[in-house]
């Protein structure tokens, strides 16, 4: 069932009840967010040992990555202007860019998950540097910092990975001529989710990354 | 949507008119309701005739032991009793059964805000029973680190095999995506939908109950399930975010984070569960006394200020983990604290029935019953929130006459008050009052003996899940009193028979019920059954409060409904 049915039967004055419920949603998204990252600050306080920023953890390619999600936040912002404006060709080149630049973040993430699974001598020497001596690998079991990092980092890029999904149902719908300046509830309410997201890996970044 | 031409797969089974939702929800809770039930039963079977074959179905369920229940048996039946009536049977029938069929009705809302998640979170929510369901077939058995799953018993290192605490943990995450999506959906339709003249205090209290219970959802479950999330982990990618100690391979682990993220959870649960119980005393004291309800803004202001209470009491379950004393006072502060807003709506209840016109209906039976029952598990509540008796009392059965007390009798009273009142509705046909009776005292004074006595045995200091209580000498002078409650569980088991009974003969041949049996006010009995897809017809108007029962200077009858006006002074 698409929106406007949904608003046949909404009450008379006619509020939007698709973005109070996204908001309700992402309130309670944020919930969980904030368990994960609190619980790795209470486990980093329990003792579990934390090495020094960027001794294993690629801070400047995942700053790169951190722009490259921004940037998707905003050619999303965009997108919705565009569809506001009813400028369905600049409104589709945006959605298409953020879909590539939501990609091209999950892959990286994926390149750097698989320089950890796999190991190697660079690994190995950054990882006895950082306090973990005899370490090949950096996997979810090797320490509770790892746990973190793939709890943290995993939880986000499920969303970034949902968040496309549903952007690609957006584009399917787009190409078919589905949205207007009247007519985007969806749109936005994707906006609002992935702009979420951005916000959280903001989090994300600083918490395992950064601290 | 079209409200016309619909298969029959639209119509009854992929539905999404909220009305239908609530029956298969209420369908659904009952099944649950009876499988924990029966592990009740095998489990009370146990305390008493230790080592010997369960009767009936032994064998069949448990072919390998010949029928007797192992310690292993025992443990997976105590966690699968706990997790499938609180979050598979309570949560089905109350939420999802009376949440989805009533609150529309009585805000005079067409639907649910968004009737396709609601569809979408039934169908999660059938989907996790399946899981959990299916966890008993594997050859290991279901989880069996009981109801709580505290690392390291829940973990790999915890030493119970197999895949049935994954499952566990998939099932209760797959259940709280099915609550998330509906505490959206609760939490938006009472804030948007309600009718025209529907005012925050012209709610019927069940909206309330609901509406707080869907907030406190909304906050919650977001927070267990990342919980969840992290002792899955544990589970299958091998991290140690919960293991300590000799068994951990890395330092950092800690199994009291796990207690404290799964009670920040675990008490507002309990609350989450019991709001609408209140609310749905409150409305149908009012309703059965002919009155309006006592003192309803303060009922209000009490239930919203529990709700905002109930997150900042986690604690007062982990005063024996070592807990700095400071830390303990102040979470005993506050959870002593809520006896305040509690007692001012237990006031209120007495205060609606004094001097009413009582009409001991069977929903009124029931009713009545939770007052009585619901202020035996708060009074017990206070000894467990007290630190120094909570040391003495921890994990004794005392804990379990209390929680029963409270979730057990409160709840399930409550939801078969729920069923009596609003089948009518649902199904158009009434319950048999006289089977209703013998169902409610038989229940209401087996429920009685079975808990009171589990606080009398907790008391004497008889330790709460043990396999064999006999094996130690200061309990067995107790092993009598544990044989009777065993046969008051029985009897209390054996007539919930008669309620199912009732219900599936009612269903067909029930006596055909008129429009507004109980003489409620509330907007749901303005309607005829069967009540068509998108509820009223016109715009609803409300223009009185929801209980205005007997006006002095309204003549005829002694309800006004909420589309009616008051008359004038």
């Amino acid at each position: 069932m698409s929106m406007a049915q949904t608003m046949d039967i909404r009450r008379v004055d006619q509020l939007p009840v698709g973005k109070l419920g996204i908001w309700l949603f992402l309130l309670m998204d944020g919930l969980s967010f904030a368990t994960i990252l609190i619980g790795a600050a209470y486990l980093r306080a329990n003792g579990a040992l934390w090495p020094r920023a960027g001794t294993v953890l690629n801070v400047p390619l995942t700053a790169v990555n951190t722009v490259v999600l921004f940037l998707s936040s905003f050619t999303m912002m965009l997108a919705l202007q565009a569809v506001r404006a009813d400028d369905q060709r600049g409104f589709k080149k945006n959605l298409f860019l953020t879909l590539a630049l939501g990609a091209l973040f999950l892959g990286i993430q994926a390149y750097e998950y698989t320089h950890f699974i796999v190991g190697g001598e660079h690994l190995k020497t950054a990882l006895a540097a950082a306090g973990f001596e005899g370490q090949h690998f950096f996997r979810p079991g090797s320490s509770i910092y790892a746990a973190c990092f793939y709890g943290a980092t995993g939880f986000h890029g499920l969303h970034v990975f949902a968040g496309l999904i549903f952007m690609i149902y957006i584009i399917a719908l787009a190409l078919r001529g589905r949205w207007s300046a009247a007519h985007h509830g969806r749109v936005e309410v994707l906006t609002l989710y992935w702009h979420f997201v951005d916000l959280m890996w903001m989090f994300v970044f600083t918490v395992v990354y950064l601290l | 949507m079209s409200h016309q031409q619909q298969s029959f797969w639209t119509k009854y089974i992929f539905s999404t008119d909220h009305k239908t939702i609530g029956k298969q929800y209420l369908f659904f809770g009952l099944f649950f309701l009876l499988w924990g039930g029966l592990q009740a039963m095998v489990i009370r079977w146990q305390q008493i005739y230790i080592g010997v074959e369960v009767p009936l179905v032994g064998k069949l369920i448990w072919p390998d032991s010949g029928g007797i229940l192992t310690p292993d048996i025992y443990n997976q039946l105590i966690t699968m009793h706990g997790t499938i009536m609180l979050f598979w049977a309570i949560t089905p029938l109350l939420t999802g059964a009376f949440g989805n069929f009533v609150v529309p009705l009585q805000i005079g809302a067409r639907d649910m805000a968004f009737p396709v998640l609601n569809m979408l979170s039934f169908w999660v929510f059938f989907l996790s029973g399946g899981v959990l369901l299916g966890s008993h077939f594997l050859k290991t058995g279901p989880s069996a680190s009981g109801w709580t799953a505290y690392p390291p018993l829940s973990t790999p290192v915890g030493g119970i095999p197999g895949w049935g605490q994954t499952m566990w943990i998939l099932s209760l995450v797959l259940m709280g995506v099915a609550v998330i999506l509906g505490a959206i959906n609760f939490v938006t339709t009472v804030i948007r939908l309600r009718a025209p003249g529907m005012g925050f205090f012209k709610m019927p209290l069940t909206v309330w109950g609901f509406w707080l219970s869907s907030i406190l959802n909304a906050v919650f479950v977001p927070i267990i399930a990342a919980g969840l999330i992290f002792l899955l982990l544990d589970n299958v990618l091998g991290t140690q975010f919960f293991i300590a100690g000799s068994k951990a391979t890395v330092k950092g682990g800690d199994p009291l984070l796990y207690q404290h993220v799964f009670w920040l959870f675990g008490h507002p649960e309990v609350y989450i569960l019991i709001l609408p119980v209140w609310g749905i005393v409150s409305d149908l004291l009012a309703t059965f006394s002919r009155k309006p309800a006592f003192g309803y803004k303060a009922t209000v202001v009490s239930m919203c200020t529990v709700t905002a209470l109930s997150g900042l009491v986690w604690g007062h379950h982990m005063y024996v983990t070592g807990m700095s004393p400071l830390l303990g006072k102040s979470f005993m502060f506050l959870t002593l604290l809520i006896s305040i807003p509690t007692s001012i709506f237990f006031l209120n209840w007495i205060g609606t029935m004094w001097k009413g016109s009582l009409r001991f209906d069977v929903p009124m039976l029931f009713t009545m019953s939770i007052v009585f029952v619901f202020g035996l598990g708060g009074l017990t509540g206070l000894y467990l929130a007290t630190v120094t008796s909570d040391m003495y009392l921890h994990d004794s059965m005392f804990l379990v006459g209390h929680f029963h007390y409270t979730l057990a009798a409160s709840v399930f009273m409550a939801s078969f008050a729920g069923i009596y009142f609003w089948f009518p509705k649902m199904f158009g046909r009434l319950m048999d009052p006289l089977l209703g009776k013998i169902h409610f005292w038989v229940s209401f004074l087996c429920l009685n003996y079975v808990f009171f006595n589990m606080i009398v045995v907790g008391y004497a200091g008889q330790h709460r899940r043990l396999f064999d209580p006999a094996v130690y000498d200061f309990i067995k002078p107790l092993m009598p009193l544990n044989k009777m409650i065993s046969m008051f569980a029985f009897a209390l088991g054996l007539v919930q028979l008669l309620f199912f009974f009732n219900f599936f003969r009612s269903l067909f041949r029930g006596k055909k019920a008129d429009r507004n049996p109980w003489k409620a006010a509330t907007l749901e009995w303005t309607l005829d059954h069967p009540i068509p897809h998108g509820n009223f017809q016109g715009e609803v108007v409300v223009k009185t409060g929801p209980h205005e029962y007997s006006h002095p200077d309204f003549k005829g009858r002694d309800w006004i409904a909420q589309t009616e006006e008051l008359p004038k002074q």
